[in-house]
């Protein structure tokens, strides 16, 4: 019984081998878990998958955000190249006529005339100061005007901030049509991906997601029911077609390539923990 | 995306060229986001969307290559992160567990994800304390060099190291994580 016991321990320990500090701290400087760790291996390769449609869907309102900043920068230097004459009138904006007039109820807000004279690339920050202030919903300018001024300064702000291309009212930075315009995405396509099987360094950026995989598969190189593994051999073309589709991607180099490889055990095609989202390391 | 071609971008979105920052956002915001995921939860997006307008304000000024636009990036994710959590932490005095300060329970999405997707993965990552599973993501999935992470978790590199260390041993035990290992023997048995 005892025999049998310890060969049950045995069998518990060879098949969930105990993980030792050198062996993590091996992990740690990059090495790949190895065939007997494939779960953490898989693990690493899932939190690693390529960008899906859903995570690309905001893409237009933060590019539309970065927009407006270029031009509200644009115009500031303008402004500061000293063209401006008749630019005070164009910029007395509804929200800068609310700030003159809460000014002039409560002077909660610093006279906006006197600082515009000082100096006119003030003038954006003044107005943004203002609509923080008028945002939240403190001070006497905001009193004078009778309470309802918060909800016409809640209106205003998001005027403000739909000028910055950012859709204040809309909690989700997607719009409604999102999908539409996310299968527009030009970054990570499924197409380009497929394609790589006969060009695998195509584009990098297609590349570097698979490699990914490449390193799960290397870990373990047998069929897996995990999703990575459908994706993969959907990239290569074919379950049979893995093992040649990851040695030419690691021939191109490009996905797994890094420079600290000292900790590379010999022959394993792919051993460290490279970054396979498109960001790489320096 | 080589460095190269980041640099690139990155030197055009400066200027001011919207389709060299759709680049470096289509590049990097899934890398932020799946980091934003572990720390702040279901939050992320929403962070994510202010550490992007953050550095769409802040980029004209930003001098330096890819690997410190990289790390300015995340130094951004996460401070905006780490204020996310700190107002739900002062909203919630009562609970003052660190997973349910993320804004989700981990071990509760966990049983609704299919295993090995991604957001199991990212669910288990969640799971671990959060010095360790920052630096499993910064450093392991999303490839950042020791000393990015370093500075961008504000730590020193051997404390890096640990954390990413200590990380990784934690997730290899992890149940699941192990069942995988075990199904692979019983595989190797049959065939043999």
């Amino acid at each position: 019984m005892r025999l049998l016991d310890a060969l049950r321990h045995a069998m518990r320990m060879r098949r969930s081998p105990m993980v030792d500090a050198d062996q993590a701290g091996r992990w740690a400087a990059g090495e790949q878990p190895g065939p007997a760790h494939r779960g953490l291996a898989e693990l690493l390769a899932a939190a690693n998958a390529p960008a899906t449609e859903d995570e690309l869907a905001g893409r237009e309102a933060v590019v539309a955000a970065f927009a407006a900043e270029v031009r509200k920068a644009g115009a500031a230097e303008a402004r500061k190249a000293g063209t401006a004459g008749s630019r005070r009138k164009a910029g007395t904006t509804g929200l800068r006529r609310e700030v003159e007039i809460a000014a002039a109820h409560g002077a909660a807000v610093p006279q906006p005339a006197g600082r515009a004279r000082r100096s006119r690339t003030a003038r954006p920050v003044v107005v943004n100061v203002a609509a923080v202030l008028l945002l939240a919903g403190t001070g006497t300018a905001v009193a004078a005007r009778g309470g309802h001024l918060p909800q016409a300064a809640q209106q205003r702000a998001h005027d403000v901030f739909s000028g910055l291309g950012v859709p204040a009212p809309v909690r989700s930075p997607q719009p409604t049509d999102a999908v539409p315009r996310a299968s527009a995405t030009p970054a990570p396509r499924r197409s380009a991906t497929k394609s790589a099987t006969t060009r695998p360094s195509a584009s990098p950026s297609a590349a570097a997601v698979p490699a990914g995989w490449c390193r799960a598969w290397a870990a373990a190189p047998r069929p897996s029911d995990a999703p990575w593994y459908a994706e993969l051999a959907e990239a290569a073309g074919s379950e049979e077609d893995i093992a040649a589709y990851c040695r030419a991607l690691d021939d191109t180099g490009t996905p797994s390539a890094s420079p600290d490889r000292s900790r590379k055990p010999p022959g394993r095609p792919s051993s460290l923990p490279t970054p396979s989202h498109r960001g790489k390391k320096k | 995306m080589t460095d190269d071609e980041l640099g690139g971008a990155l030197a055009a979105a400066r200027d001011g060229d919207e389709t060299a920052f759709a680049v470096l956002w289509s590049a990097l915001h899934p890398a932020v986001l799946r980091y934003l995921r572990v720390v702040v939860g279901d939050l992320a997006e929403d962070v994510a969307s202010e550490t992007w307008l953050q550095v769409a304000r802040g980029l004209r000024r930003f001098s330096g290559g890819p690997g410190e636009f990289r790390g300015w990036l995340f130094r951004v994710a996460r401070h905006r992160g780490v204020d996310h959590l700190r107002r739900a932490g002062r909203r919630r005095e009562d609970s003052a567990g660190t997973i349910e300060a993320r804004g989700h329970a981990p071990d509760a999405a966990l049983q609704t994800e299919e295993r090995f997707s991604t957001s199991w993965a990212l669910d288990v990552i969640a799971g671990l304390p959060r010095d360790q599973a920052e630096a499993v993501m910064l450093r392991v999935v999303i490839g950042l060099d020791v000393a990015t992470t370093a500075e961008v978790l504000g730590k020193r590199p051997g404390a890096v190291r640990i954390a990413t260390m200590r990380g990784l041993r934690r997730l290899a035990i992890h149940p699941d994580v192990r069942a995988r290992n075990e199904a692979k023997a019983t595989f190797v048995a049959e065939e043999v």
